[in-house]
């Protein structure tokens, strides 16, 4: 089942496969998390984003349109999860990218000066910069995707990386 | 940089363009070092970027515990049939987040938080304000339609809420507090709530999942509640508002509903200012603008939005017409500026009375329209500039507004060097000089400006303090003085402290306006001899020094018989 595409275990997992949709999870939880996590900015937040995002499209899978690509419905649901998460933390909480955590595996890389620049940087971008970033670097996504996922036209996708990426060349390098 | 090339340049490290578009990239590469720093820089953030993404990883599988989760959820193998399965709308899942803030859904904001708490209060048997008792009795068993408020208004067949978010809104802490101080009975009772709640748009807003979201937000029914929200909600331009057509399209739309839940947003709103600016005919335009939701959107707009002098400036009509104009917005909606906007010195500018006044100069308002100041104000050492207290002072002179509407200015202003000068105080006390507006106007000081020798000249400090005085920009006003100024050679002779309080000296610039001096300063052996180290380093002998200050010495050289001899 592993080997199995998206649209059929998408189409198992509608005949009532549980087993289908957690080879689903499992095939995305890492990316999923990842985008929660540059998104929220806490790893036990950015758990609890992942998995209700998961369960979410687990509800609402019958209205999965596949004419798009499962794993763009995916991330907009996460986006989305993440970006309400957000809204409800107390304003001004700290929101630092991958906070140290106890399971915070990556506590150790902190130290390398270059990452942690990077990350501070990333922070501190406006969210709606930090999600084209997030989209494009880590998740390697198309402009066409990311248009689809965040349901915004190609040409505002592309302009709102052009801004983001020149704000965090300003931040990096002052220039 | 063109927009074309930027275009490519992100395109060719996402691996966007085609080979032919890629060979173009290389080209342009090649011949252009400001478009090569640029690519190798966002290459090289591209590239960290994936190392980052490969130190994150996840600790502990997710699929454990949502296996769990969906058992305990909906009981195995029964996931279509325990719970309704609802069409997902597209912005149920993700709003739209252009749409976020956006034109004129911003200032229907005040209706929709009306609107939250109608739908909450309204169509519920909700307690009376006894408030000897207000908990615990409320219906569990879905919605009932509210007898005694307007039966005629909604029908139950118009609204049908979903009993478990209904039951949140009602049981939470704020709703509570509100019916039982009496605040929402008020407010319901209110005519222009009532008017509200029969608008056409009205259930067909009540049955959006979105709407929900927003209706248990908090400080959305605190904000609803508000004196200053009431007074708003009677207002005339309130009831042409929510008669509209434009309302009851706004009223459909999630992403309006997502907007008015953001922290930001509804902090906002309830700020008082907000709420009488919201009345202002002149904001009411500026929000209809597609590029104010742009700008709007940023969160650091938000942070200045929240100053109270901000309002002030944005009621100004001066402002609203300065902001009607697309360009500006453009600048405005530039991440660089927001940026700036959000920089505490940038607040304290603003915060700052002169601001209106500066939003009230008709001139400003004119240079600021004007095509190629949106340009000036997007780059980064403007808002560099901007930022210092002082320029503020200075935007307000009409000598420098009158000079900064020259097209030549807007291009020397771009000039790196310029910038540099511009940070210095000095320059922007030099730059309120009526006397430097004058000369700065005259177009071949402007060729002389935009020479790099000069700017690196003008940005010494001691310069600065040489230019204020008036008897050098009469000085400098002299077409030969420009041209030995443009020289690089004087450059570095000037850059000389010693030079610097020469030419500090009011007989000095006396001499230096002379016709003579004028000759001499254009001949090339006088530019040799002021490049020749030996000079210079005559120039830094102290005796030199008292030997130019001295009045004899500059009445030899004003006599003539000294200067033109060295002149030929």
């Amino acid at each position: 089942m592993a080997e199995a595409s998206d649209k059929i275990l998408v189409e198992m997992c509608l005949k009532g496969d549980n087993k289908a949709f957690d080879t689903l999870v499992r095939r995305y939880e890492l990316p999923m998390y990842r985008t929660a996590l540059g998104i929220v900015g806490d790893s036990d937040l950015a758990r609890d984003v992942t998995q209700t995002a998961f369960m979410k499209s687990w509800e609402k899978l019958t209205a999965y349109n596949d004419e798009y690509k499962f794993y763009s419905w995916l991330y907009r649901i996460v986006v989305h999860e993440a970006l309400n998460c957000n809204r409800g933390k107390k304003k001004n909480s700290p929101l630092s990218l991958y906070q140290p955590g106890a399971e915070n595996p990556h506590l150790i890389l902190q130290k390398k000066e270059e990452s942690q620049n990077l990350r501070k940087a990333i922070d501190r971008l406006p969210e709606d910069y930090k999600v084209v970033i997030l989209l494009r670097h880590f998740e390697e996504l198309s402009y066409k995707e990311m248009s689809d996922i965040l349901d915004l036209e190609v040409k505002t996708v592309k302009s709102r990386l052009y801004s983001a990426r020149i704000l965090l060349r300003k931040k990096l390098y002052n220039r | 940089m063109k927009q074309e090339i930027t275009e490519l340049i992100q395109a060719e490290i996402d691996g966007e363009n085609s080979p032919e578009q890629s060979r173009e990239v290389q080209n342009i590469l090649k011949n252009n070092p400001e478009a090569e720093k640029l690519y190798n820089d966002l290459r090289e953030i591209s590239e960290n970027l994936v190392k980052l993404k490969n130190e994150i990883e996840l600790a502990e599988p997710l699929s454990a515990n949502l296996k769990n989760d969906l058992h305990e959820a909906t009981g195995a193998d029964k996931r279509t049939t325990t719970k309704t399965i609802h069409k997902i709308k597209k912005e149920e899942v993700m709003p739209d987040s252009k749409t976020f803030f956006s034109g004129k859904k911003a200032a229907y904001f005040a209706a929709i938080a009306a609107v939250a708490l109608l739908v909450v209060f309204v169509t519920t048997d909700f307690p009376q304000p006894n408030t000897s008792d207000v908990t615990g009795t409320i219906g569990t068993d879905g919605v009932e339609r509210a007898e005694r408020y307007r039966a005629t208004q909604i029908t139950s067949a118009d609204v049908i809420l979903e009993d478990q978010h209904y039951q949140e809104i009602l049981q939470s802490d704020v709703f509570q507090r509100l019916a039982a101080s009496g605040e929402l009975q008020e407010l319901a009772n209110n005519p222009a709530f009532i008017e509200l709640a029969q608008h056409s748009a009205f259930p067909e807003l009540a049955n959006n999942p979105a709407f929900f979201e927003l209706a248990r937000d908090a400080s959305f029914i605190e904000l609803s509640a508000s004196p200053a929200f009431m007074e708003l909600a009677n207002h005339p331009s309130f009831a042409r508002m929510r008669n509209s057509a434009e309302f009851a399209e706004l009223a459909r739309d999630a992403s309006f509903l997502e907007l008015a839940r953001h922290s930001s947003f509804t902090e906002l709103a309830r700020n008082a200012d907000f709420l009488e600016l919201s009345r202002n005919a002149n904001f009411a335009e500026l929000a209809a603008n597609p590029s104010f939701a742009e700008l709007a959107r940023l969160f650091p707009f938000a942070e200045l939005a929240r100053n109270a002098s901000f309002f002030e400036v944005a009621a100004n009509p001066s402002f609203a017409e300065l902001a009607r104009n697309t360009r500006a917005f453009e600048v405005f909606a530039n991440p660089e500026f927001t940026e700036l906007a959000s920089n505490p010195a940038f607040l304290e500018m603003a915060r700052s009375s002169s601001i209106a006044e500066l939003a009230n100069n008709a001139s400003f308002v004119d240079l600021a329209n004007r095509f190629s100041f949106p340009d000036l104000a997007a780059n980064p050492a403007f808002a560099e500039l901007a930022r210092n207290s002082s320029f503020l002072e200075l935007a307000r002179n009409a000598s420098f507004v009158e000079m900064a509407r020259s097209s030549s200015f807007a291009e020397l202003a771009r000039n790196a060097s310029f910038a540099e000068m511009a940070r210095n105080s000095s320059f922007v006390d030099l730059a309120a000089n009526p006397a430097f507006a004058e000369l700065a106007r005259d177009s071949r000081f402007m060729e002389l400006a935009r020479n790099s020798s000069f700017l690196e000249l003008a940005a010494n400090p001691s310069f600065m303090e040489l230019a204020r005085n008036d008897s050098f920009m009469r000085m400098a006003a002299n077409p030969a003085f420009a041209e030995l100024a443009a020289n690089p050679a004087f450059a570095e002779l000037a850059r000389n402290s010693s030079f610097m309080e020469v030419a500090a000296n009011p007989a000095f610039t006396e001499l230096a306006s002379n016709a003579s001096f004028a000759e001499l300063a254009r001949n090339t052996s006088f530019a040799e001899l002021a490049a020749n180290p030996a000079f210079l380093e005559l120039a830094n002998n102290p005796s030199f020094v008292t030997m130019m200050n001295s009045p004899a010495f500059f009445e030899l050289m004003n006599s003539g018989r000294f200067s033109m001899p060295l002149a030929r």
